[in-house]
């Protein structure tokens, strides 16, 4: 069974260790608790061809007050070194957030330039607070895909890690392997 | 950092650590806890590492330097620093156990990121409060202009109203209808100034219009607008002003609002006795009070009376309850201040004092206004016919046009001694017509009339190219004082 490292990367507080549970273990925890560090935790799912093993290492959050330069600690560099595709998580209530993913996006692409990264919105079911509109998308050139999530709900969760799960095994000929 | 010296420095700092030696096939074969008890349930010999750490390993090339992974989850308690090394073809992970130290850490980061969304979300809804600010400021705006042209629609005609019915009490002494059309009017101006008020109160400011105010006919005036009212009901009305002539400077307009809005309560909720409005100076100042002997008012609704569309139930509907709001700013605005002395059951007192001017307003001589010459600019033609013979009346001869061009026209031909137009004409601003009159050079005298409230700030506003402006409606007495206040000053 072919495997894949997927991390989640994103400003604090948008949800990322949420939506690995409920992509994991499909529960929704209301309780914002930080993470400091790295959770890691797998997924074995079946694509259009194959079985194969997501392994998704939930990254604690950048601050968006940081300066740019300052936002990748190198705690956050040692967790994404080796990754097979990269899940960017906004909140889309908070623009803010948006803004420090662009940042992050920016420095991934001149990293790791052929990582194939996804961005998620997340938070949709607070409709009245949405406030990611036209242009939020601009500055991220070359991504594969946005998606708008609802951990709370799970709209949209589990398509959108298949989705990336799909595109990283398309090609069948990468080592694979789980010692 | 080799194993053997990583650990010798984790000893001498009592860390509790744990070293794993893996097979080729990633099985455990070895476990060293070399200081203290400790040991992780999910790791033991025979048996391959928990998922998290095999992703830790996959991640790490096969290589002899050794790989650093701070603060990995094992669960949701317990964090470790993972150490990766090779050797060979075995590898060693040495696990650090830093749960202690990421329980302090993550708890004094999750309050600063708490703060942090605290922070935005204040950031976030000050922005949108200046978003709303922004747009009540544009609205509040539109609706300053909306008001100032209403006010401008509502007295001319309301002007036109009043000031035929006065012509009319003229000709025909003690007629009814004329009287009841001018006290009717009174009582609509009133209203509709109430309502432009409150209307305006965006603005922070109450626009005053000063000048010498006649007391006498004043509280005739008040007189003859609620006597009937007050007769129809059985009560009694009377009226004193003090024993001397008093130089009183006002906004005539807004005192008799505040005046005809304290009668109509007086009057409205009374249902026996009588209602008195009695002026008296009092230290200086002038003291107004308007008494009734009506229900008086519960010491519990003292300052609820004076909220806008409040109205005390009494089982009388009539009025827009704005009446007592107003005039308590209008009150303070003209730098006096509404009291109120009540007495449930027997009436109340509602009094005032405005302050009173030094020096008694310059009276005309006889012969000041006779035959001097006067063009008229006005293109509503009711009003224009009253201003011309409340002048004509003054003994002046007054040259009446409805247009700037046959104003122009007749400036061109003859000098006069008072050019009194309106600001707002269908052919162009009156402004414009002043402003040719200055550039003449003569010794005109101007006077602008309007039925907008600019009136507060007009020499300002206006650039002083008017010697007075006066705001519709004007009745006869205070054109007159106008009048003679320009034509007489030096």
């Amino acid at each position: 069974m072919i495997s894949r490292k997927l991390c989640l990367l994103g400003a604090f507080a948008v949800g990322k260790t949420s939506l690995m549970r409920r992509f994991v273990k499909g529960v929704f925890d209301e309780r914002y608790i930080t993470t400091l560090g790295v959770k890691i935790d797998t997924k074995t799912v079946e694509l259009e061809n194959q079985t194969a093993k997501l392994v998704i290492w939930d990254i604690e959050g950048a601050d968006p007050a940081d300066r740019e330069n300052q936002l990748i600690s190198s705690r956050m560099k040692a967790y994404l070194a080796g990754t097979d595709g990269l899940l960017l998580v906004a909140d889309g209530t908070r623009p803010v957030t948006i803004d420090t993913a662009r940042a992050i996006y920016r420095w991934f692409t001149a990293e790791f330039p052929s990582v194939p990264a996804a961005l998620l919105l997340n938070k949709s079911d607070l409709v009245d607070e949405w406030a990611a509109g036209e242009g939020c998308l601009d500055g991220f050139d070359g991504l594969l895909q946005c998606f708008t999530t609802s951990a709370l709900s799970g709209e949209n969760v589990e398509r959108t890690f298949l989705y990336l799960a799909e595109a990283l095994t398309k090609d069948e000929n990468r080592a694979d392997g789980d010692s | 950092m080799e194993t053997a010296e990583f650990l010798n420095k984790e000893v001498l700092n009592n860390a509790r650590c744990l070293v794993i030696s893996l097979n080729t096939s990633g099985v455990v074969y070895e476990l060293l806890c070399p200081w203290g008890e400790w040991s992780v349930d999910s790791i033991r010999i025979g048996n391959p590492l928990p998922e998290a750490l095999r992703a830790v390993l996959n991640t790490t090339p096969q290589s002899r330097q050794t790989r650093f992974f701070p603060y990995i989850y094992l669960d949701e308690t317990q964090v470790v620093d993972v150490h990766v090394s090779t050797h060979g073809l075995s590898r060693k992970v040495i696990l650090r156990d830093v749960s202690e130290v990421h329980r302090a850490e993550l708890k004094y980061q999750q309050k600063a990121h708490e703060v942090s969304l605290l922070l935005e979300k204040q950031s976030e809804l000050n922005r949108q409060l200046e978003i709303q600010r922004t747009e009540l400021e544009r609205a509040g705006k539109a609706k300053s202009r909306f008001i100032a042209s209403m006010s401008h629609e509502f007295r001319s005609p309301i002007a036109a109203i009043m000031g035929h019915a006065g012509l009319l009490m003229q000709h025909q002494q003690g007629a009814e209808a004329p009287a009841a059309i001018q006290r009717a009017s009174w009582h609509l101006l009133t209203l509709v100034e109430n309502l432009l008020e409150q209307a305006r109160q965006g603005e922070g400011v109450t626009r005053l219009n000063p000048a010498p105010v006649h007391l006498d006919s004043l509280l005739e005036d008040m007189r003859n607008l609620f006597t009937v009212q007050a007769k129809a009901k059985g009560l009694e009305l009377f009226t004193a002003g003090p024993p001397a002539e008093i130089a009183l400077e006002a906004d005539e307009l807004r005192l008799r609002q505040v005046l005809i809005n304290l009668l109509s309560n007086a009057v409205r909720y009374t249902r026996e006795g009588r209602v008195d409005l009695d002026v008296q100076t009092k230290d200086g100042a002038l003291q107004f009070r308007v008494i009734d002997t009506g229900p008086g008012i519960e010491e519990s609704d003292r300052e609820r009376i004076f909220q806008p569309f409040m109205r005390l139930d009494t089982g009388q509907q009539a009025g827009a309850g704005l009446g007592l709001h107003i005039t308590r700013q209008l009150i303070d605005a003209m730098g006096g201040k509404l009291e109120l002395d009540s007495e449930p059951g027997r009436g109340s007192t509602f009094r005032f004092t405005l302050p009173l001017g030094a020096v008694d307003a310059p009276g005309a001589p006889p012969d000041l206004l006779k035959g001097r010459s006067v063009l008229l600019v006005e293109d509503d033609p009711d009003v224009l016919a009253i201003h011309q013979l409340y002048m004509q009346d003054l003994g002046m001869q007054v040259h009446s046009v409805t247009s700037l061009p046959e104003a122009f026209a007749l400036l061109e031909q003859q000098r006069f001694d008072l050019v009194f137009t309106d600001l707002h004409l269908e052919t162009g601003s009156g402004k414009e017509l002043l402003q040719y009159v200055q550039g003449q050079g003569g010794d005109s005298r101007t006077i602008l009339c309007s039925g907008s409230g600019v009136a507060a700030n007009w020499r300002e506003k206006l650039g002083g190219i008017a010697d007075e402006f006066l705001l519709k409606p004007v009745p006869p007495e205070r054109l007159k004082a106008a009048i003679i206040r320009v034509l007489s000053a030096p």
